[in-house]
């Protein structure tokens, strides 16, 4: 017989891993348009996410707003912030190597070059000023249903959750209908070709920066959130972010439904490991790593692949 | 001036490391064209064995001379205080010999070096799989699985703790101030060795047959080359050098601790191999040098060292600084020096060849001048 407070520690561990995995959702979105339209692995990619987080933390303790409008200048803090990262590296690095026709594992090399400048940037900064080794938003998520005592649903899981969903049906409906997203689209397949029809390339290319490291923004707010934030916390979570983007074909629905899957597989994973083995939940990063490694080597074009179900089904 | 001359054995030893990483990651990268974004993984997997090896050898001998049985662990046994205790004075009591304190070394070299091979033609199957950037986030993951399970078990390193008492070659010579000059020069001996094999191999067939599976695979396998199995071979030797290189790493610190092989250690590596130039040997030994450089002297205990003082708040930057301008060095080679500071050079023709040819110029010379005198 199992022990009722197993099942509400399950419970409790699917609803943590719906807010964990709608996260790395949320931040595979972005890694996946920008990759979809400038071919970049980028490695960078997790370091906008830190940003934002940091940025919304630095916002709300400067300007001692409390409560929902504290809140939201923090968001377009973040916003703000995450998006320059992301269009500063790409004026500076990215650009210029795509220009003299640089190599996709150059470019993988070059965003591992960028991310380590941005991270090790702020983690100087931050061993220098106090308390910024360790931060979080002042006004925490709240508990809003608690069930049974252990479980509990909070403002972070429906914020999360919601967030996770909206930009992934924003991004499709703006990828395939609007003049901008056939652009980017353009761009991807053909620059030449795009440049020819009249397409500006370049602010196609900026666009699609501002719009993904926005995207690392939101999430870096809603990390930051529920959770401590530290200067290393995005690139821990950046082969998450990349197991659920590669596992998602580089889809937008796809990161969602992938991201939702390893979240939850983390959850109820390392739970059941821990109440049934003993298994220390550090070990639960390794579910990560396995899936990734798995799915590139037998199924680098992606598990879910709404898309290219739906390509078939038209044809 | 004792200081000084540690701050420059530990400067050399850390070049001869990344040395060896940075040839092996260039017969790889630079002559095959193989990113394996995973060599930290094989150092690792060697710097385990090496060090596994020679405390638990260490322990058997020095406990059986010593007279101490030690204790159930709830890990292994050489994890437990008391196995550190016995190790760690193993020296003075006398309890290890000189000539088992070198054998140890050799063994467990040795055995860094078939786990690496082995471990390489493992790590091989993905390549055969994928190429470009999925293989390289594919080892990248795999090093990352590693090291994450090191650290968290008891096995094979002590988890978190880390190994903490690998006997050390010279650990027996009684001038301390001398140890690590004696261990800088035999890195430096390895070092060496490597690169004479590393040059001697990239300009033998074989090294020509991996620049043309680089340049052009299909035209290589027209040629009648079987790629997947120069993939296999060139991984085997890379990885077993890696994995020589984390045994002299382990050997040096006489510790083995899972977190000094983050996925930084390779990006370290590949600032060197690209610094240098890619299937440039003497490039390669360059741009280790000046990552070795930036390790050891970007820190506010060396630079004291060396005279130079710096203030508090610049102190505990510095650390980080090392990285930041590791990758602004990236971003900066790829976009101004794609080839590196030493361009690739064509292969050089072998010595006696060069030789054989030349007297048969001189034959033919002979020949014609005896000819026209007929």
């Amino acid at each position: 017989m199992i022990d009722v407070a197993v099942l509400y520690g399950i419970l409790g561990a699917l609803i943590n891993g719906l807010r964990v995995g709608s996260l790395y959702g949320l931040m595979a979105l972005g890694l996946t348009l920008i990759y979809r339209v400038t071919s970049i692995p980028n490695f960078a990619y997790a370091e906008y996410i830190t940003y934002g987080a940091y940025a919304a933390y630095i916002a709300m303790i400067a300007l001692a707003v409390e409560g929902a409008l504290g809140l939201s200048l923090a968001l377009l803090a973040a916003l703000a912030i995450a998006a320059l990262a992301a269009l500063a590296s790409d004026e500076l690095a990215f650009k210029p190597l795509w220009v003299r026709g640089a190599s996709p594992l150059h470019l993988l090399v070059a965003s591992i070059g960028v991310g380590l400048v941005l991270r090790y940037s702020l983690l100087a900064v931050a061993g220098l000023a106090a308390g910024l080794l360790e931060a979080s938003l002042p006004v925490r998520s709240a508990r809003l249903v608690s069930i049974g005592g252990i479980a509990s649903i909070e403002t972070s899981h429906v914020l999360a959750v919601s967030a996770a969903v909206f930009f992934a049906v924003l991004l499709r409906i703006m990828f395939t209908r609007t003049k901008i997203g056939k652009a980017m689209r353009a761009t991807a397949s053909n620059p030449v070709l795009a440049r020819v029809s009249g397409i500006n390339i370049y602010l196609v290319r900026r666009v699609t920066w501002i719009i993904g490291g926005s995207l690392a923004g939101f999430a870096g707010f809603v990390y930051a959130y529920y959770y401590y934030v530290n200067p290393e916390s995005g690139w821990l979570m950046l082969l998450w972010i990349f197991a659920a983007a590669t596992m998602g074909g580089f889809t937008f629905y796809g990161s969602i439904i992938s991201g939702l899957i390893l979240g939850i597989a983390e959850q109820v994973v390392s739970f059941l490991g821990s109440t049934y083995f003993g298994l220390n939940t550090a070990y639960s990063p390794v579910i990560a790593l396995v899936t990734l490694v798995i799915v590139l080597m037998y199924r680098p074009e992606g598990v879910i692949r709404l898309e290219a179900l739906a390509l078939k089904r038209r044809a | 001036m004792e200081g000084v001359s540690i701050l420059f054995s530990q400067w050399i030893i850390w070049f001869g490391v990344y040395a060896i990483m940075a040839l092996s990651f260039n017969l790889e990268y630079g002559y095959g064209g193989v990113p394996n974004f995973g060599k930290v993984l094989f150092m690792s997997l060697g710097a385990y064995s090496a060090g596994t090896l020679a405390a638990w050898l260490g322990l058997q001998w020095a406990s059986s001379k010593a007279g101490v049985t030690i204790a159930e662990y709830t890990g292994p046994t050489y994890c437990s205080p008391e196995a550190y205790h016995v190790l760690s004075t193993a020296s003075s009591q006398g309890w290890l010999e000189p000539s088992q304190y070198i054998l140890l070394f050799i063994t467990g070299v040795v055995l860094a070096a078939i786990v690496g091979a082995v471990f390489g033609a493992v790590g091989s199957y993905p390549t055969l799989r994928l190429g470009g950037d999925f293989l390289a986030i594919t080892l990248l993951a795999l090093g990352e699985i590693v090291r994450l399970i090191a650290y968290n078990s008891e096995w094979p390193v002590c988890s978190f703790n880390g190994l903490t008492a690998v006997p050390t070659p010279f650990a027996w010579y009684e001038n301390k101030a001398l140890v690590d000059v004696l261990y800088a020069a035999l890195v430096i001996g390895f070092t060496i060795l490597f690169y004479i094999y590393t040059h001697y191999i990239a300009n033998s067939p074989w090294g020509r047959a991996l620049k043309a599976m680089r340049d052009d695979e299909l035209a290589a396998q027209v040629y009648g080359y079987n790629t997947a199995k120069l993939r296999l071979q060139v991984l085997v030797v890379g990885s077993a050098m890696a994995a020589v290189a984390g045994a002299l790493l382990v050997f040096y610190a006489g510790s083995v601790q899972a977190n000094t092989f983050k996925p930084e250690r390779t990006f370290e590596v590949i600032v060197a191999v690209m610094l240098g130039g890619a299937a440039n040997n003497i490039g390669v030994l360059v741009g280790a040098a000046v990552i070795a450089a930036l390790n050891v002297f970007l820190n506010a205990s060396a630079l004291e060292t060396l005279g130079i003082t710096v203030p508090g708040n610049v102190a505990t930057t510095l650390p980080y600084l090392r990285y930041v301008i590791m990758g602004i060095l990236i971003v900066i080679i790829l976009l101004y020096k794609p080839q590196g500071l030493i361009p690739e050079k064509p292969i050089q023709t072998p010595f006696l060849e060069k030789l054989r040819a030349l007297v048969k110029e001189k034959q033919l010379v002979e020949a014609t001048t005896v000819q026209s005198e007929d």
